[in-house]
């Protein structure tokens, strides 16, 4: 019995000192780290707000993770760059209080759209692909827009905007329409992809179907809005939007080549 | 378009490395270069920076060539506004920056960005002549294009990209956090269908001076007060005084960072509707709202609406069926 009642309490002991050496290793700096830190750094010339600096962006990544922040140094120049190979953080000068973390990655596949010698009454029509990765949750839109409608070289004439098939009520930059018949002439663009705009996927008219439904770009040099082309409120990974173009010319057009450029842009959702 | 007396000095030097790889490009990575003559990514999508009145700020954006083609890249500062809803932000046309007003603001002269090349742009931030306390909801753009573009033998068009960085900045001489959630509205039914989930979306305001993470999440509770239901809200930032709908996700361990918040590496899908559904629901569920400092309790009342109907409908088919048949007897 007085075996038993030592070998309790030498068990109570060794129950307690591992106790204590759990709590003193929890407590350190190697397997806890200064949470009260992270939550919120302050001094006279900085402030991290909010505390949690990979909130709603991912999380950090190794031992060179994206972040950077500030320690409060009074030099006007960055340090270093994130991202660079061997370079552990980037430091600036001033506060900041969140940083999304990742990237924000954006591609287009060709930026030389060649549709040819054109003849009257055929539909012309060339492709390319849009690409989109993002890591943060508050997704992307890409915006799209033309700088003028398709310009004769000499800046003459114009072919105009397509507005559609006649009978659909015609189409403009916000809204496709059907356009197949070749005798109506124009410039248009058709999107397919998940995460295209919904009245490139309507079912009245029927969009469904690859490359039958098409909008005008938004022309800036009538003031127009650029539009919403393809959006996620979500993370994106190689997110893809096949864009076809679409130009016909009529009869009477005055021969020669028409040009004109189309601008793409990308933003993050924040 | 709105002006903000802010000046930015577009800071002339890049600080860029040249990270090339090596000649020999595995295969792999070969394909992955192929067809992307405009490529870029930018880091940090999104940067939410506070500063103090008369305090300047350093805030470098990290922009890379991920594409095979040299660009062309200008730069171009614009404001946007939020959507209310998702996020999104709606760029205003034109640039915020006016020579006019900022006559020593330069943006400097194109540059040139090759293959693989990283870029830090650092912009400092000098709000001298700004006086006013609240958030700036901005965008950085870096406009694009190839230096080697043809143009075709035909008609044709050049295509640029641009891609953007976001910076809300908030000037305020006061360090402490100024946003506050309210729960703007809660759409979601008196009466349901006994047959039919309950769904429920809520939309968040933000009444303070900067952005706010949202925090908090939704139960739903039977009528012996027991939770049969829950979720937990993605943390989206509102902006100062604007809305946007409540993200979240059915609460589980499996989905929370190490700071016991939704990882969005870690779930799927991103709900906008919370809802629950069961085999037959019956009598009042209520559904319990913590957002922020904030709580809301709203009572659902579920019916067998469609049985009833078909009940009553049935009843009088029957009565007409032998009223009828009686008349005809």
């Amino acid at each position: 019995m007085k075996v038993f009642t030592q070998f309790t309490k030498t068990k109570k002991i060794t129950g307690f000192s591992l106790i204590f050496l759990l709590i003193t290793a929890l407590t350190s700096q190697q397997i806890l780290p200064p949470l009260a830190e992270a939550e919120r750094l302050e001094s006279d010339s900085y402030i991290i707000q909010f505390g949690n600096f990979n909130m709603g962006a991912g999380k950090r990544e190794g031992t060179s993770y994206d972040l950077s922040y500030t320690l409060g140094q009074t030099a006007s120049g960055p340090y270093g760059d994130y991202g660079d190979t061997g370079s552990t953080y980037f430091v600036g000068s001033g506060f900041q209080y969140i940083y999304q973390i990742g990237e924000f990655e954006f591609s287009i596949s060709d930026l030389d759209l060649d549709f040819g010698i054109m003849t009257p009454g055929v539909l012309s029509q060339v492709d390319n692909t849009l690409t989109i990765s993002t890591r943060g949750a508050g997704g992307y839109t890409v915006y799209g827009y033309e700088t003028q409608p398709m310009t004769h070289h000499t800046g003459t004439t114009e072919i105009d905007d397509t507005t559609c098939d006649a009978g659909t009520g015609g189409c403009d930059e916000t809204e496709a329409k059907e356009w197949d018949d070749a005798d109506e002439p124009g410039f248009g663009f058709n999107a397919q992809g998940d995460t295209v705009s919904s009245d490139f996927k309507s079912t009245d008219p029927d969009c469904s179907s690859d490359s039958i439904c098409f909008r005008q770009f938004a022309d800036q040099s009538n003031s127009e809005s650029m539009q919403a082309i393809m959006s996620s409120a979500y993370i994106a990974d190689d997110v893809e939007a096949l864009i076809t173009y679409q130009l016909g010319i009529e009869g009477i057009q005055a021969a020669g080549n028409y040009q004109t450029s189309i601008v793409y842009i990308a933003v993050p959702g924040y | 378009m709105k002006k903000i007396f802010l000046s930015i000095l577009f800071l002339s030097s890049f600080f860029y490395s040249r990270i090339f790889y090596s000649k020999t490009i595995p295969l792999a990575q070969a394909q992955l270069l192929q067809n992307k003559p405009l490529s870029l990514s930018v880091s940090p999508p999104t940067a939410y920076l506070h500063l103090k009145p008369d305090e300047s700020l350093l805030h470098t954006i990290s922009l890379k060539n991920t594409g095979d083609q040299t660009l062309s890249v200008t730069m171009q500062l614009t404001d946007f506004k939020p959507d209310g809803v998702s996020g999104k932000p709606i760029l205003s046309n034109g640039t915020v920056f006016d020579k006019a007003i900022n006559p020593n603001l330069s943006f400097g002269e194109p540059f040139l960005i090759e293959p693989n090349e990283n870029r830090s742009i650092s912009l400092r931030l000098d709000t001298a002549k700004l006086s006013v306390e609240k958030e700036y909801p901005l965008t950085v753009l870096f406009h694009a294009k190839s230096v080697s573009n043809g143009a075709g033998e035909g008609s044709g068009a050049s295509v640029a990209g641009t891609i953007a960085s976001n910076l809300i900045l908030f000037i305020s001489p006061n360090e402490e956090s100024q946003g506050e959630l309210l729960i703007e509205n809660v759409d979601a039914p008196i009466i349901v269908d006994s047959f039919f989930p309950i769904q429920i979306s809520i939309l968040a305001k933000n009444v303070g001076l900067n952005a706010m993470p949202i925090r908090g999440e939704l139960k739903i509770k039977n009528i012996m007060n027991q939770v049969i239901d829950e979720y937990i809200f993605y943390p989206d930032r509102v902006l100062a005084d604007s809305t946007r709908q409540i993200r979240g996700a059915p609460f589980s361990a499996q989905i929370l960072d190490e700071n016991q918040e939704l990882d969005p590496e870690k779930v799927k899908n991103l709900q906008t509707k919370f809802s629950y559904k069961s085999l037959f629901l019956l009598g009042p569920y209520k559904i319990s709202i913590n957002l922020d400092q904030q709580q809301r309790e709203i009572t659902v009342i579920a019916l067998p609406i469609s049985l009833l109907a078909l009940i009553i409908i049935g009843v009088l088919m029957y009565v007409s069926y032998t009223t009828l048949r009686k008349k005809i007897v």
